[in-house]
């Protein structure tokens, strides 16, 4: 069976099929915001009819990954919601978490909470921590509800109610009453959204869901529908945030997990990169035009967390937006890409970001207006970027105008505009590393151990001068960076997580307690992988605990021993496995204290997709023949100039050594070889640098 | 990497150089959090870390702090722990202790930890931390106290470790004068790892730019920064500014007053003519009441360049010995928060002419409420927590208060359902109070609503620290006055601080502060009128009253 996979972003939709043959194609269409599934219908219909595409409509399947959730929250663009929680707690979300994001700014401001007071409503009843109902569920004030509801056309509902992360009777019924009472509400609960302790981010977690989930099921519905007019008949699958794709059913009933879809699919595809050129743990750089992310991938696999923040008032303050406690692949994003302004901070010091270019003006090199300094245009002045061969030639960059720009930030600062721009480079290289080694740190991992898989445009052009800050040996710049969401999409399992909190001592094991939990989450989770048409026999359970010392309110994953382990012995060795973990992050266990877990998880997959067979490089011959020309390029290492060679990537031949100093152009981007590296393309494309 | 000659005056360099000193305070302020077992602590992020130079200046600080913290612990640093252990009798693995409230911040509960940091047989500088710890053994935490024998022990500074290996009976002193010994050792293990980052990430920063000390790198940073404030202060006219408020106090009113000097690049603080220091435990001493100083001029000046030493330096203050600003050695100071909090608005007050778009009006969360909950369990084990509690955010140039905000600290809430693991009470509500956010062009932020009830079969003690009760919060540049907070036992008000038993069944009501507005309410817009309206945040009673509004 092909298999398709586009990935929706805000300029581009982007596409890659493995045809029947198992050879992979790629293509590209303009994004259509305001129905996204134009695009993809029209991409999918333009791939198909590709001369020497083998693919038949009718056993094609089709995998997606979308920015229609993050943008509808971003843009506040869904639905009219409303939010029911325990009476006496309606303002919930206006309360927050009654903290500052910055100290000394007294102007702060948060994003309006996405349900307003007035639709937010109370429900009779109270669960104690303990379980015990203080005060029954009043079924009558559901119905006042409901028929608030009804006349005011509110038709998508978000449910919180206190200690529904473990006790969720109360919720559930209250879901049944709203279902009874109104078949056109589409309603969430948060013990199914995201049964986690907190009430503040269970509450906001599940608004999130609530207001995407009506316009997540049309877009669905919509897709389905029109490729259906094109003869193709496919069970769709969707990216979720944590690097798995789920059924349409599934996507549509918990968008919020879909909120990183594409950069998660990013991720997956650095894993599989990884994998390509045999190397165990990596860390993925992805940086464009506006951001950077940057993902640790441990062991073939991305980091799985609990964390997210979406709608920042402040993109890149923490606290300053809507908490998700959604399973997502743990990535860093930082404000700094290559339309990131440079200026003159208050101190008189270099400053890059927040503020970006954009698209439009975009950097001074652009032409299109802008004036202000960007990390491009120092790129361009470091001779980094070639200006007559950005985007593979097809647009001419104004090398005078970003000099103009630099210029003038260098004289406000006192020094030359090389020095300027070097300081750009050399200022958001560090911020990277910073990011890096903190996500690495936290992780427990050296980050100098980690090759660094660089892609999105700015990424391989950054890639060496972060690799240097970090410490790290080796880069890898792989062939087909240009879409790699679309490209993750096609190696990603179909996999769902699903949790349960239920916690217990260790020292006060329940061996019994556990294994019903767990044959719960199974059977949840094997429901939806087997929606997916998955085999029965080809699921695979990773089972993981979230385990703290008893009395701390952070917990660690810690991966759980087989469950026929013995019940002394898998105690020993989940507390084992625990205090591992703990000396590895925090350099040191709390000796004789009791360790408890909180919240148990299961992810069910099925198996991975299988990479395409990708054409074997069959360049041969030697550097020279790839040599474009030579230009004078800045190297921190040499504090001046330097006549470096320009290759041209496509013509590089297989396994042929270059030696640093060296730019490679590719259509998407440039690989910036510095005078410590070497490089050569392997057999599958990618290009291989080592750093001395 | 082998380096070339630094040029610490190089605006790009610096730039590099100073983040990752701030990236360091932010790794081990992660550390701390993510180890921490008290919900004070952990959840609401009661504790700083603070990277400092070998005289103990402050370099840098992580990113979510806590004003006073982050001024006291160089203070303490600088005054108390370098003439006590000078360099000579200091060794790699040693780690400094003490919570003496006039060494550091002003109260028994945090503990100030200073770790000194070696690189090349050198002691080069050091790693601070500041924790505040559920309990201190004593009175409960509570204004009541008369004394400051009276709120718990007393540590001097001593070594907690020596050469890496602990002084045990300083942790079995701890220990056994506690009321949760688990939570309070716990969070000093964490206070210890956060150090260790810190000095672990410091020489691996100097090995890496093979750097032997930090010395010209703090003394660009200082100067750097300490030329952009005089240079900022340089720009508001010369003059002496005064305001003065009254406040609640224990059982009598408490006036503050102050004297704020303008001179070319420098600023003096004079609290002259503020009340008496008094019996109960809410006298502020002289770190905490200068750290309020400065938070609230560096809001006002130079809000963005990273605090360190250097944005002190033009500031000065002094208060009268023994007024409730700067009272005698034995003072209770337990709660120096209900009037030290007030600081930053008194101060604000003072300078509503001068710079009237920068300055807010009264905030509801200064001070902190502070719900102290204490018992037993059946089984005769000690349960205890503090939830802390914030009215609204005075009214700004710009905008509205924000509702509910910490300020001037910087405390999140306990989450309910976590408040409720650790106390058998239950929260009943937790909800804004329409119409308390004093009137303006921009309003104060509401208030909130908290009804509390014990659902144990025994006996609760609450220990209440309040402020703003009889009166409230005021507005500046012409705003008015927010409501006032209300404590209530059973629907009856009750006196607002210290203890409250709660019998099984019986009910708290805390009602805390609007914050007060900016502007004249007469410029308020009818859109945010309206708006308000619609919101269910002002009703239009209120909205007739304080600004003639009427439905068209």
């Amino acid at each position: 069976m092909a298999r398709l996979a586009f990935d929706t972003g805000g300029t581009f939709t982007d596409f890659a099929l493995i045809d029947d043959l198992g050879i992979l194609h790629l293509h590209k269409v303009l994004s259509t915001p305001a129905n996204p599934a134009a695009a993809v219908v029209q991409g999918v219909g333009e791939l198909l009819v590709r001369p020497g595409v083998k693919s038949s409509k009718d056993n094609l399947q089709i995998l997606g990954a979308t920015t229609v959730v993050t943008n509808a929250v971003l843009e506040r663009k869904g639905v009219e919601t409303a939010f029911l929680t325990t009476d006496g707690f309606q303002d919930l979300l206006r309360i927050r978490t009654e903290g500052r994001y910055d100290l000394y700014d007294l102007k702060i401001a948060y994003p309006a909470p996405l349900v307003p007071r007035d639709c937010c409503f109370g429900i009779v009843e109270r669960m104690a921590a303990d379980g015990r109902a203080i005060t029954p569920l009043d079924e009558s004030s559901v119905g006042l509800i409901a028929a608030e509801l009804r006349a005011r056309g509110l038709t998508s509902v978000a449910v919180c109610l206190l200690h529904s992360y473990k006790f969720p009777e109360h919720e559930q019924k209250v879901g049944a009453l709203l279902a009874a009472a109104g078949p056109e509400l589409s309603v969430s609960l948060s013990s199914d959204v995201c049964p986690e302790i907190r009430e503040y981010d269970r509450a906001s977690t599940t608004v999130v869901n609530a207001y995407t989930r009506p316009l997540m099921t049309q877009h669905v519905e919509r897709l389905e529908a029109d490729l259906r007019k094109d003869g193709i008949v496919s069970r769709m699958l969707w990216m979720t945030s944590s690097g798995g794709v789920v059924p349409s059913a599934t996507a549509s009933r918990t968008p919020v997990r879909l909120i990183e879809s594409g950069p998660a699919a990013g991720a997956v595809a650095a894993a599989e990169y990884a994998r390509q050129v045999n190397e165990a743990s990596v860390m993925s750089f992805d940086m464009g035009g506006t951001t950077a992310k940057l993902c640790l991938v441990p062991n073939g696999e991305p980091m799985i967390g609990g964390e997210l923040e979406i709608a920042r008032h402040e993109r890149f303050h923490r606290g300053s937006g809507f908490p998700l406690k959604i399973q997502s692949i743990q990535m860093i994003e930082i404000g700094a890409g290559g339309g990131s302004i440079a200026s003159r901070n208050r101190l008189g010091l270099l400053q890059v970001g927040p503020h970006s270019a954009g698209a439009v003006p975009g950097p001074a090199c652009y032409g299109r207006g802008g004036a202000r300094p960007t990390v491009t245009d120092a790129d361009v002045l470091l001779g980094y970027i070639g200006a007559d061969s950005f985007l593979g030639g097809e647009f001419q960059l104004d090398a005078g105008k970003a000099r103009t720009a630099i210029a003038e930030l260098a004289e406000s600062l006192g020094v030359t505009p090389e020095r300027c721009a070097w300081g750009i480079h050399d200022l958001v290289n560090g911020t990277m590393a910073e990011a890096a080694t903190m996500h690495a740190a936290d992780y427990g991992v050296d980050p100098s151990t980690l090759p660094v898989i660089a892609f999105g445009g700015a990424g391989p052009v950054h890639a060496y001068g972060v690799a240097c800050k970090l410490n790290a040996k080796k880069v890898v710049c792989p062939a087909g960076a240009g879409v790699t969401s679309a490209v993750g999409l096609l190696i990603a399992p179909v996999a769902v997580d699903v949790s349960a909190s239920l916690p217990m001592r260790l020292d006060r094991w329940d061996a019994d307690a556990v294994r019903d939990v767990f044959a719960r989450l199974e059977k949840d989770g094997r429901e939806v992988v087997l929606q997916a048409e998955v085999n029965a026999d080809g699921i695979s359970y990773a089972r993981t605990a979230d385990l703290r010392y008893v009395g701390q309110g952070h917990e660690i994953s810690v991966a759980l021993p087989p469950l026929d382990f013995g019940a002394d012995a898998f105690v020993d060795e989940l507390f084992a496995r625990f205090e591992t973990n703990y000396a590895a992050l925090f350099g040191r266990t709390v000796a004789n204290s009791p360790v408890e877990a909180i919240t148990w998880r299961l992810r069910a997959s099925g198996p991975k997709g299988a990479p395409a067979k990708t054409a074997t490089k069959t360049v041969r011959g030697s550097a020279r023949d790839a040599l474009k020309t030579h230009r004078p390029v800045y190297f921190d290492e040499t504090q001046s100039f330097v006549t470096t060679p320009v290759y041209d990537y496509y013509a590089l031949p297989q396994d042929v050594e270059i030696k640093g100093p060296a730019i490679v152009e590719q259509v998407e981007s440039t690989i910036v070889v510095g005078p410590r590296g070497t490089a050569h393309v392997d057999a599958r494309g990618n290009l291989i640098m080592h750093i001395q | 990497m082998a380096r070339q000659q630094i040029d610490f005056n190089d605006p790009i360099t610096l730039q590099v150089l100073w983040n990752r000193l701030i990236f360091i305070a932010d790794q081990a302020d992660r550390a701390l959090g993510r180890t921490a077992f008290s919900p004070v602590v952990r959840e609401n992020h009661d504790y700083v870390t603070v990277l400092m130079d070998a005289k103990g200046r402050a370099l840098a600080q992580c990113t979510w702090a806590i004003p006073v913290f982050i001024t006291s612990l160089p203070m303490a640093a600088q005054h108390y722990f370098l003439p006590a252990f000078p360099p000579e009798t200091l060794e790699p693995g040693d780690v400094l202790l003490t919570n003496d409230p006039l060494i550091g911040t002003g109260h028994l509960p945090d503990m100030v930890m200073i770790t000194p940091i070696f690189h090349k047989g050198k002691l080069i500088g050091y790693s601070g931390s500041i924790a505040h710890m559920p309990d201190i053994g004593g009175r409960p935490y509570s204004p009541e106290s008369t004394d400051i024998f009276e709120e718990g022990v007393r540590l001097p500074i001593l070594k907690l470790y020596k050469a890496g290996k602990p002084t045990q009976e300083v942790f079995d002193i701890i220990g056994a004068s506690v009321r949760l010994p688990r939570e309070v050792l716990g969070d000093i293990e964490s206070m210890v790892s956060a150090n260790d980052v810190m000095a672990r990430e410091l020489v691996r920063f100097l090995e890496e730019y093979g750097l032997d000390d930090v010395e010209d790198l703090g003394t660009a940073i200082h100067s750097r920064s300490e030329a952009h404030m005089r240079q900022a202060i340089s720009r508001w006219p010369a003059g002496e500014y005064s305001s003065e408020v009254t406040l609640d106090g224990y059982n009598s009113e408490v006036t503050l007053k102050c004297n704020v000097k303008v001179e070319s690049g420098a600023i003096h603080v004079d609290y002259a003519g503020t009340s008496a220091q008094v019996l109960h435990a809410i006298n502020v001493r002289k770190h905490y009441r200068y750290a309020h100083t400065v938070y609230a001029l560096k809001c006002l000046l130079d809000p963005e360049t990273p605090n360190n030493e250097g944005c002190m330096l033009p500031i000065t203050d002094e208060a009268p010995m023994g007024s409730i600003l700067n009272p005698r050695n034995t003072a209770a100071g337990n709660l120096r928060n209900l009037i030290g909090h007030v600081i930053p608005s008194l101060i604000f007050r003072a300078l509503q002419g001068v710079v009237p778009d920068k300055v807010q009006g009264d905030s509801g969360g200064a001070p902190i409420w502070g719900v102290n909950c204490q018992g037993q369990n059946e089984l005769g084990e000690q349960y205890g927590a503090a939830q802390n509690l914030h009215g609204g955010q005075g009214g700004r140039s710009t905008a509205d208060g924000i509702d509910t905000l910490s300020f001037p600290s910087n405390c999140r809430i306990t989450p309910a359902e976590m408040y409720e693991l650790a106390v058998p009470a239950l929260i009943e509500c937790k909800e804004l109070i329409p119409d308390s956010g004093g009137p303006g062009q921009f309003r104060g932020g509401l208030g909130q609503r908290l009804v509390f009830r014990n659902i144990s079969s025994g006996q609760m003690n609450i220990y209440l620290a309040s402020e703003h009760v009889k009166n409230p919060c005021f507005g500046v540049v012409g705003g008015k006055d927010g409501r006032a907070g209300h404590v209530l036992k059973n629907g009856e008000p009750v006196f607002a601080k210290g203890h409250i038993p709660l019998e099984p069944g019986a009910r708290l009501t805390v009602e805390l502060p609007g914050g007060g507005g900016w502007g004249d309410p007469a410029n308020r817009s009818r859109e945010l009128i309206t708006e308000d309206i619609r919101l269910g945040l002002v009703t239009s009673e209120c909205a007739k009253a304080d600004y003639g509004y009427a439905a068209k």
